[in-house]
């Protein structure tokens, strides 16, 4: 007979190795599969010019994107930390202008604010497809698994002319990877305390003409970690918790993702791709710690379960007759289903919750451009139409619809070869149910001088209220408010980026320097509205300044160090108090060290996180901190002194210490994170 | 040959991974000194930060003048204070430590975490703090913050299981809370606020019945523990809540016996209210020296629906059944009287009752007014042994009704106060002066503090007759800002309110009115009025 413990650690078992099982399988299958594939096909030009140039050094660098030119962007190529433990989180977190909120360690809910913007006003897409709900608004980062990615892209400030409703802080543009190109095939294994374990295997090429990947990531964790709960200081008088300590429960977590990709030349100028990512995650939602009994008011049963499918196409022509259009098509369907059960009755409501929401998206956009001298001047004119219609259905929830679309006119006129770039663009959106919105933008980037670039942009930007926000059955403490407006924003930045020419031993030297403004108006915020219910309003004016500050260099081929740092003036208008959550200052320095060969690398990172603000108040407030992290990593492969010849182009093993000082974490005043942390990762690429 | 390599790899990769993945240890985020959370003293220099939004109480320290004690929700803690100085401090004399793992140990065998609901200071060596999820009152030295221990027992005629958490029948033990969950059984077809039957429960399989819940009052009087039970059943905070019939506990209480006892009365330790949602109960001693409790019964509470009308969105409570203050004789334990106020919606702060004991005052819980009955009848209060209790309306007993829901002191609205749809007014809590001419109302909604003229020389006739001469508004005082969504951020929704006792700038130099704020963070703010 089978106690209940029993079926729990076969529940963790399988956990675990469902991501090595499949990942094996997959590792195997793919290099037999490789070994009697058809001879490879040469690798494709690509028709439509869309790489990000500029990314030369290993760290995160600014870097220009040619849809949005002036944008402060950084790109972080996925490939540069395939020899760290590291997230998709974890990356995010340590680019200028970004700041990530942690509900808990590796697998629990992770939130991004850019620029000093809530969740819900970062629109996160993955090729171009937005996986913001139209129901909650925000994404959770750990639903975003690394190895499935090539790069990451970073636009801080308003991107609404771009990319439309709700991005007031910026946009996160992730990349799979691509089909095609030369064979090639990896896999990695991770172990890591807490009982975490990854797994994920990746192979793409090209067969007949046929462009390929196919790839295939897994997580599983127990999560059980022990952390200290912290002493409340009010004023002087000191409150310790009881316990002082507890351990995690209900903390375990488990990812399946999957990433299959085709594409086909059609033609000398046309290409198709066809993708779809899969993903499913199941995980214990622990709760708040804010308890006292039991494990410290952690719920013990409550558990989510997510279901995520994005497919989409892409058809791409370059040269277009009889205009030399390069036109792009997107069409693409989002599903999302998200499953919430807590059998044990939640005392504050007195039952039980289950409820399950579905969110679709089918949506598409049309991309034309065309690039043309005048005069003395040289255009690159772009023209995109949007359209998106979105749905809810839900057991709880009464069912919602919404069309929303989109026209996006863009020129960007180059003067004194180029060096001088204005940018206008003007956007008409129109959301079903709150009407159209003109957006306009100006962008300008001047490089006077070879080693000095300037850019700057001023636009408008906004934010429709989601489902939640507008249509929250009512339950007596919280409901929805449909009377909501949209948020409306004004966003201004300005900065330069030098770069440096190589000094002795030290280049790749650079410095980018951003300030930016951004007025906000009708935020949207859940407040008390009466003695007992929650309703989200809009609110006043709030204002957000800050600047960045980012920079690197290399010295000799040992050794580069990059750091940035971010602050943030988060405030209410008409209070002149902090917005929550966001600390005021965040500083990332990174140093690597090893070998030109890259045989051996040691990194050492550490990131200092201001105090953080958690009341509307900003009186209660999270202790600043500092963390340490460090890895070391050898490549068997290029290792001069391992003696047998391995087959393959590197195997990597690596060796990461997390939190190394055991510091105490949080970001949220009721959901700790676990302090020291180790993982031992291995790589192989062939 | 290469497919063997390969294979190894992929072997040498799985067993590594095999290798580590249960052999790394972690941290329990311990480095360092411990982590801190701070609560920064408030822009308002007449206040002193708690810590927790909505305190769930204060109190002025019997027998200690210039001290008070502030109930904080979440940690759960009793903060001693001195109220002499501005802002009040905290004379703590070390750390604090959340006591609910300790009280639900004692109360509820460790399973529920007790959510506290308020405080009341009993001596000057005992503090009462009730306590709802939880079920229990716990006892506090009141000039430390900690708990004190006291005999709890169960009589040995009381059903087995009757009290689940509370020692077995005839036993006693050491506790540091007493438990308020007990099972009640009411006749059959008796109702619930939706008018359903109350049906058998697993607390009584044979009968209507449900367990105690949601502790709301404690008042100690004629040598008894009375401990009010609002008693909320299914879908608790949503427009549709059922309550299910009220109830006073009774306790037999010795704070002075060594070791201090107390445990569910004998001869009766379940007294049901007239009507639903008893919020609060209130000593109350007679000029003649008759020990009384009164207590404040809300009624069924709801929500206000949105009028499809309007093009605001209503948020407001509503009162769903007739409010009363119910009168206990403290002495014969039992309700004696009941002293209707319609749908009223009292609320749940314990009444204010002026020096001479002649009239008492409450505020709504969901309009800007106040209520007030006289009490003079109590005094000369004859009940029959087994007659139901009278009605103090002129209907079977004398008329001590002087402000009710038809006919309440209303106190005003400030330009550019909180919304009337969402929020038309929550008096939370009100008190006489010394003096006995003022008294002081905080409104949750508008940030207010309202005082009213109270004349009652003369020897009024029963009941005060309702009338500006007697009641009159004197003042509106912004003291926080109005729940607005333009104040967000600001001190808003002010608490419960004491004034204390003594004459102002002679018995003591500091504040006379302290009010607790509920937002952003939790207050207590100390005022002198009368120095205006």
């Amino acid at each position: 007979m089978r106690s209940g413990d029993d079926d729990e650690r076969v529940r963790n078992r399988a956990a675990r190795c469902g991501p090595l099982a499949l990942a094996v399988a997959f590792a195997a299958s793919a290099a037999l599969a490789g070994e009697s594939a058809e001879p490879e096909a040469p690798p494709r030009p690509p028709l439509v010019t869309r790489e990000v140039p500029g990314v030369v050094a290993r760290e995160a660098q600014p870097v220009e994107q040619p849809e949005d030119p002036s944008a402060f962007t950084t790109v972080i190529n996925v490939d540069d930390y395939r020899d760290e433990v590291t997230t998709t989180a974890d990356l995010l977190s340590r680019t200028p202008g970004v700041q990530v909120r942690r509900f808990g360690g590796e697998g629990q809910p992770a939130e991004i604010s850019i620029r000093g913007s809530t969740p819900a006003q970062v629109i996160v897409q993955l090729d171009g497809v937005p996986l913001n709900s139209a129901q909650s608004g925000g994404v959770n980062l750990a639903t975003l698994p690394l190895s499935l990615l090539e790069r990451i892209e970073v636009s801080r400030g308003g991107g609404s002319v771009q990319a439309g409703s709700a991005a007031i802080g910026g946009v996160v543009n992730l990349v799979s990877r691509r089909p095609g190109g030369q064979r090639r095939s990896d896999a990695s294994f991770t172990g890591a305390s807490f009982g975490t374990y990854r797994g994920s295997a990746a192979t793409a090429g090209t067969i007949r003409d046929v462009e390929y990947v196919f790839a295939y990531d897994g997580f599983g964790t127990d999560g059980d970690w022990k952390f200290r709960r912290p002493v409340l200081d009010v004023g002087g008088v000191v409150i310790e918790p009881d316990p002082p300590t507890a351990t995690r429960i209900n903390n375990a977590a488990e990812t399946q993702a999957g990433l299959f990709a085709l594409g086909h030349d059609l033609g000398e100028n046309a290409h198709v791709t066809l993708r779809d990512q899969i993903f499913f995650e199941s995980r214990g939602q622990p709760g708040l710690d804010s308890g006292s009994v039991g494990a410290a008011g952690q719920r013990p049963n409550a558990h989510e379960r997510t279901t995520r499918n994005v497919l989409g196409a892409t058809l791409e022509g370059a040269d277009l007759s009889p205009l030399e259009i390069d036109a792009t098509l997107d069409l693409w369907h989002r599903y999302q289903r998200t499953r919430f059960h807590d059998p044990d009755i939640v005392p504050s409501l007195g039952t039980t919750i289950e409820n399950e929401d579905r969110n679709d998206e089918l949506g598409t956009r049309l991309g034309l451009e065309r690039a043309f001298p005048l005069f003395a001047t040289q255009h690159r004119v772009s023209l995109s139409l949007e359209g998106a219609h979105d749905t809810l259905d839900s057991d709880t929830f009464a069912s919602q619809r919404r069309n929303a679309g989109g026209i996006v006119l863009q020129d960007d006129a180059g003067a004194f070869d180029e060096r001088l770039r204005l940018i206008p663009a003007l956007r008409w959106d129109r959301t079903e149910g709150f009407g159209a919105e003109w957006l306009p933008r100006i962008g300008a980037i001047a490089t006077p001088l070879p080693w000095l670039l300037i850019k700057g942009n001023l636009e408008r930007s906004f934010r429709v209220p989601n489902f939640d926000e507008l249509y929250f059955p009512d339950r007596g403490y919280i409901r929805g408010n449909p009377a909501l407006q949209p948020e409306q924003a004004v966003n201004a930045d300005a900065g330069v980026k030098l770069t440096a020419p190589p000094i002795g031993p030290v280049h790749d030297a650079f410095v980018e320097a951003a300030w930016f403004h951004n007025d906000i108006d009708d935020s949207i915020v859940f407040l008390l509205v009466s003695p007992s219910l929650v309703e989200p309003r809009n609110t006043g004016a709030a204002t957000v300044d800050g600047f960045e500050l980012s920079g690197g260099f290399g010295v000799t081929e040992w050794a580069s160090i990059s750091a940035n740092y971010t602050h943030l003036d988060a405030r209410i208008d008409a209070t002149d108090t902090p917005l929550p959550g966001r600390a005021d200052d965040e500083t990332n320095v990174r140093i690597e060290v090893g070998t030109p060969s890259r045989a051996v690398r040691v990194i050492a990172e550490m990131q200092i996180t201001s105090e953080i603000p958690v009341s509307d108040s900003g009186n209660t407030i999270l202790p600043a901190r500092t963390v340490f992290d460090a890895a070391i990593s050898v490549d068997l492969v290029r290792f001069a002194w391992w003696p047998a010849q391995i087959p393959a182009r590197s195997l990597l093993l690596t060796l990461e210490g997390t939190n190394l000082t055991d510091r105490t974490v949080r970001d949220a005043q009721f959901f700790p994170q676990p302090g020291r942390s180790f993982a031992m990762r291995v790589e192989t690429q062939w | 040959m290469v497919r063997a390599s390969t294979r190894h790899v992929a072997l040498l990769v799985a067993l590594a991974y095999l290798h580590t993945g249960g052999a790394c240890g972690g941290g329990s985020g311990s480095g360092g000194s411990p982590p801190v959370t701070t609560i920064d003293p408030p822009p308002d220099e007449r206040c002193l930060a708690l810590p927790s939004q909505f305190p769930a109480g204060f109190d002025l320290a019997v027998g200690a003048p210039g001290r008070g004690l502030a109930a904080s929700f979440n940690p759960g803690v009793v903060v001693p204070v001195d109220v002499e100085s501005v802002p009040p401090r905290s004379v703590a004399t070390g750390p604090l430590v959340d006591l609910r793992s300790t009280i639900a140990q004692d109360a509820c065998g460790g399973f529920l975490d007790p959510a506290f609901d308020g405080v009341v200071s009993v001596a000057s060596n005992l503090a009462l703090v009730t306590a709802s999820s939880c079920e229990a009152v716990a006892f506090l030295d009141p000039v430390s913050g900690g708990v004190r221990e006291f005999n709890v027992s169960t009589p040995a005629s009381a059903a087995a299981g009757a009290w689940p958490f509370s020692p077995a029948p005839g036993a006693s033990d050491l506790r540091v809370a007493l438990p308020t969950r007990t099972c009640v059984t009411v006749p059959v077809g008796t109702l619930d606020s939706r008018g359903a039957p109350v049906v058998p429960t697993r607390c009584d399989l044979s009968q209507p019945s449900f367990f105690s819940s949601f502790t709301s009052g404690a008042a100690v009087a004629a040598g008894a523990l009375f401990v009010s039970v609002s008693n909320l059943g299914a879908n608790a905070g949503s427009p549709n809540t059922q309550f299910l019939p009220g109830t006073v506990l009774v306790f037999d209480f010795d704070a002075s016996a060594t070791p201090p006892s107390v445990g569910p009365s004998a001869t009766g330790a379940v007294l049901f209210t007239s009507g639903f949602n008893p919020t609060q109960v209130t000593a109350y001693r007679s000029p003649s020296g008759r020990d009384f409790v009164l207590v404040t019964v809300t009624g069924a509470l709801g929500l206000a629906p949105d009028d499809p009308l309007t093009p605001e969105r209503e948020a407001g409570g509503r009162p769903l059944t007739n409010a009363a203050i119910d009168v206990i004789d403290a002495v014969s334990r039992r309700v004696v009287a009941t002293i209707p106020l319609g749908l009223a919606a009292p609320s749940f702060d314990r009444l204010a009752i002026d020096p001479t004991g002649r009239v008492a005052i409450v505020g709504s819980a969901v309009a800007r007014q106040l209520y007030a009955v006289d009490l003079a009848p109590l005094d000369t209060l004859v009940l029959a042994p087994g007659a139901a209790p009278l009605v103090l309306d002129g209907s079977t007993g004398p008329d001590a009704v002087i402000f009710d829901a038809t006919a309440p002191l209303a106190l005003p609205a400030i330009p550019n106060g909180a919304p009337v749809a969402t929020c038309p007014g929550y008096v939370v809590g009100a008190d006489f002066d010394a003096t006995g001419t003022k008294l002081f109302a905080t409104d949750f909604c508008d940030g207010t503090l309202a005082v009213v003229g109270v004349d009652l020389s003369g020897n009024p006739p029963v009941p005060v007759p309702a009338v500006s001469t007697r009641f009159a508004v004197l003042q509106t005082l912004p003291i926080t800002a109005p729940l607005t969504t333009a104040s967000l951020g600001l001190s808003r929704a002010p608490g419960a309110v004491r004034v204390r006792p003594g004459r102002p700038g002679v018995d003591y130099r500091g504040p006379d009115v302290l009010f607790l704020v509920s937002l952003p963070e939790g207050q207590l703010c100390g005022v002198r009025i009368d120095s205006r």
